[in-house]
């Protein structure tokens, strides 16, 4: 948990303090990469870790506030690395099975396809809030500062993409269901 | 149709955090990561942001203590400057801070005061001058009702009477004439010294004074002064007449001190001398002769030599009547009254 990390010790540049961070945070910046479509989500956990270690100097907080520092700044990797993407409109072949090859998660190995569909639907501000707030268990404070927004707006927020991730759901069921009652 | 719930809904996208893959830390990426930490926090551009906390720390490390010191000695610096301290404090820092030349205020009552020098100014012994001989002349009667106020201003042909012969009147009304000026006053021992017998007599004489009032006045008041005392402290003269109080020894002073002054000051002088008479070793009669003579011929015109003689009044010498027919004066009462004048005059 990032909470047992020291933020003193980080900055002064202790091993063991980076090792445990590194390795309680790495995963959570590719999952959460790889969710919001990132191409290459070990480039962005590098990326992002690396901003980090750069700006833990001018950092102040606690443990929460760590978080929301590398989300936020996992967030700003993620979009520069989809805009890359955008802008490369040709991809080998080989390097999409490598992709699909290797053991970081992909849409196939989600075991809620139909939860992903359904964020992937949501605008891209709520997919992301969603995200921070549920899936990466960041606070309503935390996912606040980590999208720079206020607490209150973001609270808001967070309840409207909530009722209309239902509101996807109920369609795709509603819809599953129609199309199960004509086949029957 | 089941309609997702909130909470399973929530449940549901919590399970998306199992599907992250858990992978290897690596070293390098550590490291890497750590000399990037420790560079940023030695980065001295993040010292300007921290000038809160630098200043928080600053006012921390000195402690309440030292705060507390430091604003005690700023309170006793003000008050040692400002002199506030106790006296033997005051003092104390006082020296202490000579030592490194900064001055501050001492206790006033601490202060030395240096008595300032006088100069002695050299008195210059004039050689007394003999007062004309002036024969007495009884013509200048002057009736005893008459006031006080009233001088005689009329040419003094008359003849001095000799100053020995002293009327019992005059000493009375002299007397109440001494209570009005203390000069004359009986408490002064010099003035009582003096017979006042003799002085009964002089009123007459000091009518005829005003024509020695011609002389130089410091020169007649010095000598009478010089027969009672030593002439070196003549100098305090006028004063020293006008203090009835002063000791019989000090009206000598006041015949010399006379010498000394103005031509217009000359009143003083015959005062002095009425007090030099009282020496006792000296006989009244001169003692009054003189003084009377210089003082009244200077200011009042020969009424001052009346008023010692009144002081002589103490001395019961002959019944008021025997004044006129032993002497050739006048009314001697009248002249004691001038006398008085004269007296307050030397004042």
């Amino acid at each position: 948990m990032a909470d047992r990390v020291s933020v003193r010790a980080l900055k002064r540049g202790e091993a063991s303090e980076w090792s445990k961070f590194v390795g309680d945070i790495g995963p959570k910046i590719v999952g959460y990469a790889h969710r919001m479509g990132s191409r290459d989500p070990d480039e962005v956990m590098g990326a992002t870790l690396e901003a980090v270690a750069r700006r833990i100097g001018e950092f102040e907080g606690g443990a929460g506030d760590l978080r929301s520092f590398v989300f936020s700044i996992a967030h700003a990797r993620i979009v520069d690395d989809l805009r890359r993407n955008t802008r490369r409109s040709e991809v080998s072949i080989e390097n999409t099975l490598d992709l699909l090859e290797a053991d970081e998660p992909n849409e196939e190995t989600f075991s809620d396809p139909d939860l992903l569909a359904a964020l992937e639907r949501l605008p891209k501000e709520q997919h992301r809030m969603l995200e921070l707030r549920y899936v990466v268990g960041l606070s309503t404070r935390e996912t606040a500062r980590a999208i720079g927004k206020s607490e209150v707006a973001t609270r808001v927020a967070l309840s409207r993409a909530f009722a209309k991730l239902k509101d996807l759901l109920s369609e795709q069921l509603r819809a599953e269901s129609s199309e199960a009652e004509v086949a029957s | 149709m089941i309609w997702p719930s909130d909470r399973r809904l929530a449940l549901r996208l919590a399970d998306l955090r199992a599907t992250e893959v858990a992978f290897d830390v690596d070293q390098d990426l550590v490291a890497r990561l750590r000399s990037l930490a420790i560079a940023s926090s030695a980065d001295p551009t993040l010292v300007k942001g921290r000038w809160k906390r630098r200043v928080g720390a600053a006012i921390g490390a000195v402690g309440v203590f030292g705060w507390a010191g430091a604003a005690a000695a700023g309170a006793s610096v003000g008050l040692v400057s400002t002199g506030s301290l106790p006296d033997p404090i005051q003092n104390v820092v006082a020296d202490v801070l000579e030592v490194v030349n900064i001055e501050v205020p001492r206790p006033v009552s601490s202060v030395e005061i240096v008595p300032e020098p006088v100069e002695e100014v050299p008195v210059e012994e004039t050689p007394p001058a003999e007062p004309p001989v002036i024969e007495p002349t009884p013509t200048t009667v002057v009736e005893p009702d008459q006031p006080e106020e009233e001088p005689v201003d009329e040419p003094v042909e008359e003849p001095i009477a000799p100053p020995t012969t002293t009327l019992p009147e005059e000493s009375d009304e002299g007397d109440l004439d001494a209570e009005e000026s203390p000069g004359r006053s009986e408490e002064a021992p010099g003035q009582t010294g003096a017979t006042p017998g003799q002085s009964g007599t002089t009123p007459g004489q000091s009518g005829n004074t005003p024509a020695q009032g011609a002389e130089p006045p410091g020169q007649t008041g010095n000598t009478p002064g010089q027969s009672g005392s030593a002439p070196g402290q003549s100098g305090s003269n006028g004063q020293g007449n006008g203090n009835s109080d002063n000791a019989p020894g000090q009206s000598d002073n006041n015949g010399n001190g006379n010498s000394d002054n103005a031509p217009g000051q000359t009143d003083n002088n015959g005062n002095g001398n009425s007090q030099g008479n009282p020496n006792p070793g000296t006989p009244p009669e001169q003692s009054n002769g003189n003084g009377n003579g210089n003082g009244q011929s200077n200011s009042q015109s020969g009424n001052n030599g009346n008023g010692r003689g009144v002081a002589a009044d103490e001395v019961d010498v002959t019944p008021p009547e025997a004044a006129p027919a032993t002497e050739d004066t006048p009314a001697s009462p009248n002249r004691g009254n001038n006398g008085n004048r004269g007296g307050q005059s030397g004042r």
